[in-house]
């Protein structure tokens, strides 16, 4: 079964976890139970769940706004060879900028809020939506875009028929993508530029708290990655296969 | 058909040559379409008659020669080899597709239903193409292409993905769309029973870059064909011999028995 393989990972890492904790002397490495209980005081505690839920509506700004700009780029992108010519070496330098560098940026254009650790996770997603609509848009089935020429299909036609739709199993992989890789970016851009969000929590936790609790942030960080990834992105993902009929 | 000789061709190409990179495929290839008349291009797979069709089409260009098209832009039908059907679409929405723009919309809907109707495929309007065999959805392919009311319809192989006796049904159906029509129509097959059973006149394209061979005008009425497939033996034997270089076989057994069974059976799948 799916679900029992999937458990069988994260089962043994657990274990390994707990079996290096017994012979950690220094305190560096807790073990499994310690941070579960670590992990129980932090959920019930005053602002957690303020945390989570600034940081996931940043994660989720982040990445619908980085799509949004790489897909609109990209289908153009895609379509007329000027356009793509001209953008790539711009989304080629956005690219190689760390997402450090794009915190430090935003805090001294935003100052420290909310916004930097969006703008962080704009500019870091971006270019990937935009180099994987452009390959979409140039693997669309040559089939369709003569079937497009013979049939003189307006642009309107185009888009709305072949390219959008054409393009929706990458729109759907590059959510995936800018989803995980923006779930780092903000909760580290929080760490520095936000006074919320589980980033913050995590950095204070390092400041002033206990080992534990730091391994504790770090697991529900985690967890929580790995239940939109599962529970909210594949399902979103399958509704969608499944309404644009493809194989 | 031969009465139109005098008719203004529906398109007309003169001397065009094509290579791609180092490798010529078409040599001077002339030829006309006039309406009412479907042209068969008959060649062994690779010759080049998909490419000249292209061209044809406007989907390639020509290194040389003219082309002139008599018929509208709008007026051009052309069914390819595979369905292309977009999958997210039901089959009334890629119909309704390639219809104009200004059309409105309920007579996009009659139009779209009146198409179907002639491929006898009306209940499956709303379906969407991963929903239908692969017979009914060159069916609505067709369909498609009869959408724009073509004055001429360029066709690539269409039956080549389907077994014989879906195409011998198919081939009717295709011919029953011409009959009292003026429209013409271009049929690009490597099958000698197919071009036998379809066309009006038939251009064997041959050799490396192709030429035309031979042209081969068929008198006897479509409708009549298959009932006298027996009777085009020869013609069969004829076109066989110059494809292949040497005497073949006669026609298949299996064929003779398939055309005898479609005439009392002469409904599509």
């Amino acid at each position: 079964m799916t679900l029992k393989s999937h458990f069988t990972g994260i089962i043994v890492v657990i274990l390994l976890w707990w079996v290096l904790s017994l012979f950690n002397t220094g305190g560096v490495l807790p073990g499994p139970l310690r941070v579960m209980k670590a992990l129980v005081v932090i959920v019930q505690s005053e602002g957690f769940w303020t945390n989570v839920r600034d940081s996931f509506i940043r994660v989720f700004l982040g990445t619908l706004i980085s799509l949004f700009l790489g897909t609109l780029l990209g289908v153009m992108g895609g379509m007329v060879r000027f356009f793509r010519e001209a953008v790539h070496p711009l989304m080629v330098m956005m690219e190689s900028v760390p997402p450090m560098a794009w915190i430090v940026l935003a805090i001294l254009w935003f100052h420290i809020g909310p916004v930097p650790s969006v703008v962080a996770a704009v500019a870091s997603a971006t270019p990937i939506a935009f180099f994987n609509t452009v390959e979409g848009v140039k693997n669309i089935n040559s089939h369709y875009v003569e079937l497009a020429k013979i049939y003189h299909l307006s642009l309107k036609k185009r888009l709305r028929a072949i390219y959008l739709p054409g393009i929706i199993p990458v729109i759907v992989a590059t959510l995936s993508t800018n989803f995980s890789l923006n779930w780092r970016v903000v909760i580290m851009a929080e760490a520095l530029s936000a006074y919320t969000g589980l980033g913050q929590g995590l950095w204070g936790t390092y400041l002033f708290g206990e080992m534990e609790t730091v391994f504790a942030y770090v697991v529900v960080i985690a967890l929580m990655g790995l239940v939109v990834e599962y529970g909210v992105l594949n399902r979103f993902k399958q509704g969608l296969v499944k309404k644009y009929h493809f194989q | 058909m031969r009465e139109n000789a005098g008719v203004k061709p529906l398109v007309r190409v003169d001397k065009i040559s094509k290579a791609f990179g180092a490798a010529p495929v078409l040599d001077q290839i002339t030829l006309e379409v006039r309406p009412g008349e479907i042209l068969c291009l008959l060649g062994e797979s690779g010759c080049g008659k998909s490419t000249l069709l292209r061209i044809i089409a406007g989907l390639e260009k020509a290194d040389s020669g003219l082309k002139e098209v008599n018929i509208a832009e709008e007026s051009l039908g052309f069914v390819f080899q595979e369905a292309r059907l977009l999958p997210w679409l039901t089959v009334g929405e890629n119909i309704k597709l390639v219809l104009p723009e200004a059309i409105a919309e309920n007579q996009k809907n009659r139009v779209v239903q009146e198409v179907l109707e002639k491929v006898y495929l009306q209940e499956k309007s709303g379906c969407h193409p991963d929903e239908l065999s692969g017979g009914m959805r060159q069916r609505v392919a067709i369909a498609r292409a009869m959408a724009v009311d073509p004055g001429l319809i360029l066709m690539d192989e269409p039956l080549s993905s389907l077994d014989f006796p879906l195409r011998l049904n198919l081939i009717g159906l295709l011919t029953e769309l011409y009959e009292g029509q003026d429209r013409g129509g271009i049929y690009v097959t490597h099958d000698v029973r197919e071009a036998l059973l379809v066309a009006d006149r038939i251009l064997i394209l041959k050799d490396r870059p192709s030429r035309i061979f031979e042209e081969i005008t068929i008198e006897l009425p479509r409708k009549e064909r298959r009932l006298e497939m027996h009777c085009m033996e020869k013609l069969y034997h004829r076109i066989n011999r110059v494809l292949m270089g040497g005497p073949v076989a006669g026609l298949p057994r299996r064929f003779q028995r398939m055309q005898y069974k479609g005439s009392e059976k002469n409904q599509p799948l």
